[in-house]
C-alpha cells in the first residue's frame, strides 16, 4: 500500500499509475533520477575501479555489464547502426580500461566513461568521413540526463531484434503480474531512481522491507527471463 | 547472496569507507561465474529494459571479456586513492616549521605595514634641520642641558690639534 500522505513529498511520483503503460513515455519531460547514479552507486563504481586498477579484470567486467546499455543508448544519438554502436561501445570500454591508471577518481566513473564514449564515437565518424547524426554537440552533462530520443533503436539482425522484443515483453508482462508492493518498489527504484529510504517513506514500510521487495521483484523477473537467456548463460563471464 | 547483490547494485549495501572487505565475499562469488555473476548481469538487464535502454547481441559481454583478456593487465593500485586523498594531502602536506615560518612572515609584513601607515603623510625629506630643531620640545632641551657645554670654549679646538690632524 502506498501512503498517499507521503506522496506530496516527492514531485516525481505521478508516473506510478502510468508506469505499466510504458516507462519512457511516462517520464518525458521529467527528471530521470535513475540516469544519474546516486552517491552509493559512485562508491560501488569506485570500489570496482580500484579493484580493476589492482589487476582484477572481472571487476572491470562488472562495470561493462553495468554501463554497456546506458552508453549504447547515449551513442545511439550519434549513430544508428547497431553494429557500429556495439563496436564503438566496446572500443570505448577498451580505451577506458587502458586509461585506468590515469583515472584518479576526480569525477564519477560514468562521467569519465561517457566522455570517452563520445570522443570515440566522434573519432569513428570522422574516420568514416561522416558527421555525428545530431547537429548539436552531445556534452557529458547532457549525456548524464538525456531523455529518450524517441527514435527506434535499430537492431541489425532479425534475430537480435526478436530477442530484444521478447526480453522487453517478458519484463513488462512479469512486472505487470507482480504484486503491487513489489511492482511499486522496483518501479520507484529503477524508473525514478529513488533511494531505499525515500521508497520506504512513500510506501510506509521499513527500509529492510523495501530492500526485500526490490530483490523479490528482480528475482521474479529474472526467473521468467532465464529460459530466454539460457542460451547465453555460458557466454556470460 | 543475491539479495546483497541487488542492494549492492542500488548502492544500498552499507559500506565502511575505510573497509571494503565486506564486499570481498560478494566479489569472490561473482568471480566464480555462477549464479551471482548471472544475477548481477540479469538485474542490470532488467533495469535497462525498464528504462528503455537498447540491448546488444547476446554475446556482447563474452566478446568484451575476450578482448579484455588480451589487454595487458592494469596495475595502478594507488591511482584513485591518490586523488581521493589529494585534498587531504594538500591540507596536511605542510609541516609545523613551515607553517610557523609563513605565520611569522605574515606577521612581520603586517607589522611593518602598520608602522608605515602610522607615519605622517608629510614628506620627511623636505624638512630642514632648522625646522626639526624648532620643533624640539622645551622639556627635552632642559632635560639634556647638563650634557651640553657651559661656555663657548667647548666648541673651540686647539690650533695645534688641527695642525697635527692634517
Amino acid at each position: 500500500m502506498i501512503y498517499t500522505k507521503n506522496l506530496e513529498k516527492f514531485s516525481r511520483l505521478d508516473f506510478v499509475d502510468t508506469a505499466m503503460q510504458g516507462y519512457t513515455q511516462a517520464l518525458q519531460g521529467k527528471q530521470v533520477g535513475s540516469s544519474a547514479p546516486m552517491t552509493g552507486n559512485r562508491e560501488i563504481d569506485q570500489e570496482l575501479v580500484e579493484r580493476a586498477q589492482r589487476g582484477d579484470k572481472l571487476a572491470f567486467g562488472m562495470l561493462v555489464e553495468k554501463y554497456q546499455r546506458k552508453l549504447g543508448r547515449l551513442l545511439s544519438r550519434m549513430m544508428r547502426d547497431q553494429t557500429e554502436i556495439e563496436d564503438v561501445v566496446q572500443e570505448s570500454f577498451i580505451k577506458a580500461y587502458r586509461a585506468l591508471p590515469n583515472f584518479r577518481g576526480e569525477s564519477a566513473f560514468y562521467t569519465w566513461l561517457y566522455r570517452i564514449g563520445i570522443n570515440t564515437a566522434k573519432n569513428y565518424l570522422v574516420s568514416m568521413g561522416r558527421r555525428p547524426k545530431l547537429t548539436a554537440e552531445i556534452e557529458v552533462e547532457d549525456a548524464e540526463n538525456f531523455e529518450d530520443n524517441h527514435e527506434t533503436y535499430t537492431a541489425d539482425t532479425p534475430e537480435t531484434e526478436l530477442m530484444s522484443k521478447q526480453i522487453a515483453q517478458n519484463v513488462t508482462d512479469t512486472l505487470a503480474s507482480l504484486p503491487a508492493d513489489l511492482r511499486t518498489a522496483i518501479t520507484l527504484r529503477e524508473i525514478e531512481g529513488l533511494s531505499y529510504e525515500e521508497i520506504a517513506t512513500i510506501m510506509g514500510c521499513p527500509i529492510g522491507t523495501v530492500r526485500s521487495r526490490i530483490f523479490r521483484a528482480r528475482e521474479s523477473i529474472a526467473e521468467k527471463l532465464r529460459p530466454l537467456l539460457n542460451t547465453t548463460t555460458d557466454k556470460r563471464w | 547472496m543475491n539479495e546483497q547483490i541487488s542492494a549492492l547494485m542500488d548502492g544500498e549495501l552499507a559500506l565502511d569507507a575505510h573497509d571494503s572487505t565486506r564486499l570481498d565475499p560478494i566479489f569472490s562469488a561473482m568471480k566464480t561465474g555462477g549464479e551471482s555473476a548471472e544475477s548481477w548481469a540479469t538485474y542490470h538487464l532488467i533495469g535497462d529494459v525498464m528504462r528503455g535502454n537498447p540491448m546488444f547481441k547476446p554475446d556482447f559481454q563474452q566478446r568484451m571479456m575476450q578482448r579484455l583478456e588480451k589487454e595487458a593487465t592494469v596495475l595502478a593500485p594507488h591511482a584513485s586513492k591518490k586523488a581521493i586523498h589529494h585534498d587531504d594531502k594538500n591540507h596536511k602536506g605542510l609541516k609545523m616549521p613551515a607553517k610557523w615560518s609563513i605565520a611569522a612572515s605574515v606577521a612581520a609584513v603586517a607589522f611593518v605595514g602598520w608602522m608605515a601607515l602610522q607615519l605622517p603623510s608629510q614628506n620627511i625629506a623636505n624638512i630642514t634641520a632648522n625646522e626639526i630643531a624648532q620643533n624640539v620640545p622645551a622639556e627635552y632641551l632642559v632635560a639634556h642641558q647638563a650634557s651640553a657645554s657651559g661656555n663657548a670654549a667647548f666648541y673651540v679646538q686647539p690650533a695645534s690639534y688641527s695642525e697635527s690632524a692634517r
